[in-house]
C-alpha cells in the first residue's frame, strides 16, 4: 500500500525521499530513483540530502579522530593502529579539511599607518615662510605695474616705490651685499624694487616685462592668451602687456648715470630666485607636454571603449539569437565606434613609442624610452584583451535568416504544443474510457483523475483544449516554479515525438530543455549565493 | 594567512591610491625584489605604471608629468637620498610607502625638504619581507650568523650578526602586521639566536601596542622560532621534487633561474621566471615530483600533436627538446611549458650525468637509518666513480660525518683524504669540521637522528618507519620541522624544549602558525607545510626563514658561521682529536 507522506507515522527501510516508496534493497531505492526522479526539483532534493548527510558523515569522521588522536587513514588504518602520532602526514593520503594556501579564505587588507598629518604640520610650518614671502613680493610687483599705467612721471613713481617697500638707507650699507665691493662714485648703491634692499648694478637682477606679465597674469588669473598676443606684438589696450612696456619704459628713464643692462624691473638675487621658483610653478601647471596630451587622449578613449564594450557584447548576443529586440544597424554603429576607438588607441599608442625617436629634438633619455615603450606596451595589451572577445554580427542577409529561423522555431514549439495537446486529450479520453469500464479501479486513480481535470480546466480556459500530456502528479509536485513546469512539459514533448519518429524535433526540443535546465540551474545557484 | 596576497594588496593599493595618470615606481633593492616576487611587469603596466627606478639611481631625468609612487625601506639612507629628492622633485607628486615603521625624525626630515609640496602621501605599508609562495617567505640574508666572542664570556660561539638581527627582527614583525597577527611567542631553547630574536620581536610587539591592536580570535594566532642548527640534514639532501629540484640543481633567486650554463640554450631562455603566481604550469607542477612532472609535459605535447596531426614520437625528454624546437606554434601556443621543457631537461641531464639517483638513495639512507659498515660501503663505492660531483661527495660526507659522529669507529679522515685525492678544494675540506661546529650533536637540542632509544617517541617513530617500508627511497627523509610541527599541532610540544616567551600559554590547540627558521629553509620543508595545510583542518601554517636554502647557499652560512672557530678535523694526518671550543 501506499501511505501519503502527511500521514504522520514513522517509516523505516528504504525509502525513497521524494515519493516515500518502500523499495527492498540499495540497489532497488537506486535504480527507483534514476527512472522515476530525474527530473530537476527532484535533483535538488536529492542534492540536498546528499549535502546532509555529507556533512554529517565528516562530522562523525572527525569526532572519531579528535577521539583517539590519530589520522584517520584509509588505507592504513584497518591493519595497524597508528596510536602513535609519529607517521608522517605526507603518507596519509589527502582528507576533507585541509586546505590548499592559495584557496584559504579572503584576507583583509594588512595593516597600515599614515604620518601623513605630522609631515603636513612641519611641512607647513616651514612652507608658511615661503609662501608669505612669495605673496608678498607678488602683491608689491603688481602694484608697481598698476601705479605705472596710471601715473608715468618717474619722480612720482620713484616715491610710490619708496612708499611701497621702505627702501634701506644708503649709509647702512658700505659694501654690497652680494659681491662685497665698496660702493663709491662708479659702483652706485641701487635698491631691490620688491624688498627694498641694497646692491650694486652688477648685482642688480631684471625682471623683464615678459616675465613680470606672466607672474601677475597668473596671480590675476588673467587668460593666458594676452602673453601670447604680446608675443605676437599686437597690442591691446590697457592689457597686462601695454601696462608692462610702460612700466618699462618708465624705468629706463629713472635708472640715472648708468646704462640698464637689460629693461625690466630691478631686483635682488633672492628676489629674483623667489620669482623664478613661481615662474617654474606656473609653468607646470599652465605647460602640458605633447606625451601627456596625447596620453591624456589615450585614456579617454580606452575609458570610453570600457563603457561601451559591456553594451555591445550584450546587443551582439541578442542579434545573434535572432531576437529582435536592438536594431542591427544601430549595433553596427556602435560596432564601428568601437573600432575606431581601438584604432585611435593603436595609432596613438604607435605615435607615443615613436615621439622624438625620429624628429630632430634633443636626443631622449633612457628613461623616456622606457616610458613610451610602456605606454605602448600597455595599449598593445589593452587592445590584446578587449578586441579579440569581442563578438561579430550578422549580416543582413544573416540576421534574416537567423529571425526567420527563430520565428520558425517558436511557430513549430507552438505547433508541437498544440499536436501534444491533442494527443494527450484523446488520450485522456481514452483512459475515461477504459475506466468507466472497469470502475472497481482503486481510489488512487480518482485522485489522479481530480487533478487531471483540475489541470484540464485550467487549461481549456485558454481555448486551445490542450491538456499537458505529462504526469500528472509530477506537475502537481512541481507546480510552483513555472522553469519546472516548461521542463516537464517539453519533457514529455519530447517523448512523444520521439516516438512519433520525428527525429528533427526530437533533437530541437532537447537543445531547448538543455537550455532551460542551464538556466534554472544558474538561477538556483545564484539565489543559493545570495542566501 | 596568505603572504602573497598580502604584499600584493599593499602593491595594488598604492597605485591605486594615486589616481590615473601616468606613473612611475621608485624603489630601492630591497623592495624591487620584494615587488617583482608578486607582480610581473606586464601587470603593472596595465596599472598605469610605466617606469621602474631604483631611488639610487644617478641621472633620473626629470618628468614631471609623472606621478611617483615611492616604495622603500625605511632605513638612513634611503632617508637620505629621499630627502635629497623632494628637495630637487623629478617627478610632479610623490606618494610614500615605506615597508616598515620609520621614525618621527625621519618623517621630519623630509617633511623639511619637502619646500615644493610634491608630497600627498606618507604611510607605513608592511611589505616588508619576500613572499615566495603563499605560505612561504623569505629575508633573502645569507650568512646571518657569526663567531662572536665576548669579553668575559667563557667560551666563543655562533650568534646573530647585528644586521641579520635587526632585519629578522623587523621582517617578522612586518609580517605580522601584514597578516595582520599578534602572536604569542615560542622558541627554540637550546638556540641563543632563536631566544634573542624571539625576545626582539616581543619588544616591537609592546613598542608598537597600538598598531598590533587586533581583534582577538578565539586561538591566538602563534609565532614559533626555530634554528637551522637543530638540524643541519635537511639542506644537504639532493631532492626530487619540481621547486626543490630546480633550487638545488641550478638555484632559484627571486623566482629567477639562471640557464646560461646550459650547453646549447638559447638566447631568450638564458634567464627564466618561474612564478607560481603567473606559470599555471609551474604553480601546477611545483610539488609534484620529477617522474610526473615529464609524463604532464608528455601529456600537453601529445594534445598538441592530435591537433597538428603530427607523429613525431615524443618518450624521452630529449624527445621533447627536439619537438619543442622543431614546432614553433607549441611554443607561441603554450609558451610556459616550452620553457618547463627545457629546464626539465637540464635537469634531467644533470641527474644522469652525475648518477644523482645513486647518490641519493645513499643520501636517504645516511639520513634516515644508522647502519655503519653498508654505508661506509656504499659510500666508499661512490668515492670510486668518476660521474659523481664533488659537491655530491662533500655533501655524502658531510652527511656521514654528522650520522656516525660519536661512531668509534668512524672513518672521516680516510674520507677526508679521499675527497684530497680527488681534488676537492680545502674549503670544502673544512666544511666537514665547520658543519660539526655548527650542527653537531652538542649544538643540537632535539635528537635529530632518533639514536636515543631511550626517547619513546623517536623509538616508536624509528619502529614505525621500520614496519612500514619505505614508498619511496628517494624521498623518505621526512624534516624535523614537519616532526616539530606535528607534535605542535597536536598540542604535544614540550614546554621544555620549546618554551613560551612570557607567563601566558596556549590553552587550545594552535590555529594560526607561523614558523620561522633562522639560518634559512628549503623547499623539502615548504612542501612539507604546504601538504599539512593541504590535509589538517582548521590548521593555517605561514613558513619562513632568514633565506631559502640550497646546499650550495647553506653551506656557505656554514662556512660563515664558523669562521674563527678552530675544527676538529683540521688535517688529514692530524691523528690527536682535540676539540677547542
Amino acid at each position: 500500500m501506499m501511505a501519503t507522506s502527511d500521514s504522520g507515522d514513522i517509516r523505516e527501510g528504504f525509502l525513497c525521499p521524494i515519493c516515500m516508496k518502500d523499495l527492498q534493497t540499495v540497489q532497488q531505492l537506486q535504480n527507483h530513483f534514476e527512472e522515476a526522479h530525474n527530473t530537476e526539483a527532484d535533483k535538488q532534493v536529492f542534492q540536498h540530502l546528499k549535502g546532509l548527510f555529507g556533512r554529517a558523515k565528516s562530522k562523525l569522521l572527525r569526532h572519531g579522530r579528535d577521539q583517539d588522536g590519530v589520522r584517520v587513514d584509509r588505507g592504513m588504518a584497518a591493519s595497524r593502529s597508528d596510536s602513535s602520532n609519529q607517521v608522517a602526514v605526507l603518507s596519509t593520503a589527502y582528507y576533507v579539511g585541509g586546505v590548499d594556501p592559495t584557496m584559504w579564505e579572503p584576507q583583509d587588507f594588512g595593516t597600515s599607518r599614515s604620518h601623513m598629518d605630522s609631515f603636513k604640520k612641519i611641512r607647513d610650518a616651514r612652507i608658511d615662510f615661503y609662501v608669505i614671502e612669495m605673496n608678498k613680493l607678488l602683491i608689491r610687483l603688481e602694484k608697481l605695474i598698476a601705479f605705472d599705467r596710471t601715473n608715468p612721471d618717474p619722480v612720482k613713481k620713484k616715491e610710490f616705490e619708496i612708499g611701497l617697500v621702505p627702501w634701506a638707507p644708503d649709509d647702512a650699507v658700505p659694501y654690497c651685499p652680494t659681491c662685497g665691493e665698496k660702493f663709491n662714485l662708479s659702483r652706485r648703491r641701487h635698491h631691490c624694487r620688491l624688498c627694498g634692499g641694497i646692491m650694486c648694478n652688477r648685482c642688480s637682477q631684471f625682471l623683464t616685462p615678459d616675465f613680470t606679465a606672466k607672474l601677475v597674469n597668473k596671480a590675476g588669473n588673467l587668460p593666458v592668451q594676452t602673453i601670447r598676443g604680446e608675443e605676437k606684438g599686437h597690442r591691446r589696450q590697457g592689457s597686462a602687456g601695454t601696462r608692462a612696456m610702460e612700466s618699462l619704459r618708465s624705468l629706463v628713464g629713472e635708472v640715472v648715470g648708468e646704462e640698464p643692462r637689460e629693461d625690466g624691473t630691478r631686483t635682488c638675487q633672492d628676489c629674483m630666485a623667489v620669482m623664478g621658483r613661481r615662474e617654474r610653478q606656473i609653468q607646470e601647471k599652465t605647460t602640458k607636454p605633447i606625451i601627456v596630451q596625447l596620453y591624456e587622449k589615450l585614456r579617454m578613449l580606452m575609458d570610453k571603449v570600457e563603457a561601451m564594450c559591456p553594451e555591445y557584447i550584450k546587443m551582439a548576443e541578442s542579434l545573434n539569437a535572432g531576437e529582435t529586440s536592438y536594431n542591427l544597424e544601430h549595433a553596427n554603429n556602435v560596432r564601428s565606434q568601437l573600432m575606431r576607438c581601438y584604432e585611435a588607441i593603436d595609432t596613438i599608442g604607435k605615435k607615443i613609442a615613436t615621439m622624438g625617436a625620429s624628429g630632430a629634438e634633443q636626443q631622449l633619455s633612457p628613461q623616456a624610452i622606457r616610458l613610451q615603450q610602456g605606454i605602448r606596451k600597455h595599449c598593445t595589451l589593452f587592445i590584446q584583451d578587449n578586441v579579440f572577445g569581442l563578438p561579430s554580427l550578422p549580416s543582413e542577409d544573416q540576421l534574416r535568416k537567423l529571425q526567420e529561423q527563430r520565428r520558425l522555431e517558436i511557430e513549430q514549439r507552438l505547433a508541437l504544443e498544440r499536436q501534444a495537446a491533442l494527443e494527450a486529450e484523446e488520450r485522456r479520453r481514452s483512459e475515461e474510457q477504459r475506466k468507466r469500464s472497469s470502475p472497481e479501479k482503486d481510489r488512487k486513480g480518482a485522485a489522479a483523475a481530480t487533478v487531471d481535470t483540475t489541470n484540464r480546466d485550467r487549461t481549456e480556459s485558454i481555448g486551445k483544449g490542450w491538456t499537458p500530456a505529462v504526469d500528472s502528479s509530477s506537475v502537481a509536485t512541481t507546480e510552483t516554479d513555472p522553469m519546472l513546469q516548461q521542463m516537464d512539459i517539453i519533457r514529455s514533448f519530447v517523448d512523444q515525438a520521439r516516438a512519433a519518429g520525428r527525429l528533427d524535433e526530437v533533437e530541437m526540443l532537447e537543445a531547448n530543455l538543455r537550455e532551460l535546465q542551464q538556466e534554472y540551474w544558474r538561477q538556483h545557484r545564484r539565489q543559493a549565493y545570495q542566501e | 594567512m596568505n603572504v602573497v596576497l598580502a604584499v600584493k594588496q599593499y602593491v595594488a593599493k598604492m597605485i591605486e591610491d594615486s589616481g590615473p595618470g601616468m606613473k612611475v615606481l621608485l624603489m630601492d633593492k630591497d623592495t624591487t625584489s620584494i615587488v617583482s616576487m608578486v607582480y610581473a611587469q606586464s601587470e603593472i603596466l596595465q596599472k598605469e605604471v610605466y617606469l621602474f627606478e631604483r631611488l639610487d639611481s644617478q641621472g633620473r631625468e626629470i618628468m614631471k608629468h609623472l606621478k611617483c609612487i615611492c616604495f622603500l625601506r625605511p632605513t638612513k639612507e634611503n632617508v637620505e637620498f629621499l630627502s635629497q629628492e623632494l628637495k630637487n622633485p623629478r617627478y610632479g607628486i610623490y606618494y610614500i610607502y615605506f615597508s616598515n615603521v620609520i621614525s618621527k625624525s625621519d618623517v621630519k626630515i623630509l617633511a623639511e625638504n619637502d619646500e615644493q609640496e610634491v608630497v600627498r602621501e606618507v604611510q607605513e605599508f608592511y611589505g616588508d619581507y619576500i613572499a615566495v609562495n603563499p605560505h612561504l617567505f623569505s629575508f633573502n640574508l645569507s650568512g646571518c650568523s657569526q663567531v662572536t666572542s665576548l669579553p668575559f664570556y667563557p667560551h666563543q660561539g655562533i650568534n646573530w650578526t647585528s644586521q641579520a638581527l635587526a632585519r629578522s627582527c623587523q621582517g617578522l614583525t612586518a609580517l605580522l602586521l601584514a597578516l595582520k597577527k599578534c602572536p604569542m611567542i615560542r622558541f627554540q631553547n637550546s638556540s641563543e639566536m632563536a631566544k634573542r630574536l624571539a625576545e626582539n620581536v616581543r619588544q616591537v610587539i609592546s613598542k608598537e601596542a597600538g598598531l598590533f591592536d587586533f581583534r582577538k580570535p578565539d586561538v591566538p594566532p602563534l609565532l614559533l622560532i626555530l634554528d637551522r642548527r637543530d638540524d643541519p640534514v635537511t639542506p644537504l639532501l639532493n631532492q626530487w621534487t619540481y621547486q626543490a629540484m630546480v633550487h638545488e640543481l641550478l638555484g632559484i633567486h627571486n623566482n629567477r633561474i639562471d640557464l646560461s650554463s646550459v650547453p646549447g640554450i638559447s638566447r631568450d631562455l638564458r634567464e627564466v621566471v618561474l612564478s607560481a603566481e603567473h606559470d599555471e604550469f609551474y604553480a601546477s607542477n611545483m610539488f609534484l615530483n620529477f617522474g610526473e612532472i615529464g609524463s604532464n609535459i608528455k601529456e600537453l605535447m601529445e594534445d598538441f600533436q592530435k591537433k597538428t596531426k603530427s607523429q613525431q614520437k615524443v618518450e624521452s625528454i630529449a624527445d621533447m627538446k627536439a619537438f619543442v624546437e622543431n614546432y614553433p606554434q607549441f611554443k607561441k601556443m603554450s609558451g610556459t611549458v616550452a620553457k618547463h621543457v627545457t629546464v626539465v631537461g637540464e635537469l634531467s641531464r644533470l641527474v644522469g650525468a652525475h648518477k644523482l639517483l645513486e647518490v641519493s638513495e645513499v643520501e636517504q639512507e645516511l639520513a634516515c637509518k644508522s647502519d655503519h659498515s653498508n654505508h661506509l660501503q656504499s659510500v666508499k663505492k661512490l668515492f670510486q666513480d668518476e660521474q659523481v660531483s664533488e659537491l655530491d661527495l662533500v655533501r655524502l660526507v658531510l652527511l656521514y660525518a654528522l650520522r656516525y659522529e660519536r661512531h668509534p669507529n668512524n672513518e672521516v679522515h680516510w674520507m677526508m683524504d679521499a675527497l684530497g685525492r680527488r681534488g676537492v678544494s680545502d674549503r670544502y675540506k673544512k666544511l666537514v669540521s665547520a658543519i660539526v661546529e655548527y650542527g653537531g650533536s652538542k649544538r643540537r637540542g632535539t635528537d635529530l637522528f632518533g639514536t636515543d632509544n631511550t626517547n619513546p617517541i623517536s623509538f616508536t617513530k624509528k619502529l614505525l618507519k621500520g614496519l612500514k617500508g619505505v614508498e619511496n627511497v628517494y624521498t623518505q627523509h621526512t624534516s624535523l620541522l614537519q616532526d616539530v610541527l606535528d607534535q605542535l599541532i597536536k598540542g604535544k610540544l614540550k614546554d621544555g624544549s620549546y618554551p613560551y616567551l612570557g607567563t601566558s600559554t596556549l590553552r587550545d590547540r594552535p590555529q594560526d602558525i607561523i614558523v620561522f627558521t633562522i639560518g634559512g629553509v628549503t623547499y623539502e620543508e615548504s612542501l612539507a607545510i604546504h601538504n599539512m595545510n593541504r590535509t589538517t583542518p582548521g590548521v593555517r601554517i605561514v613558513l619562513g626563514g632568514t633565506t631559502v636554502h640550497n646546499t650550495k647557499s647553506f653551506l656557505e652560512e656554514v662556512w660563515q658561521a664558523t669562521q674563527g672557530l678552530r675544527f676538529q678535523y683540521t688535517n688529514a694526518q692530524a691523528s690527536p682529536q682535540h676539540r677547542w671550543t
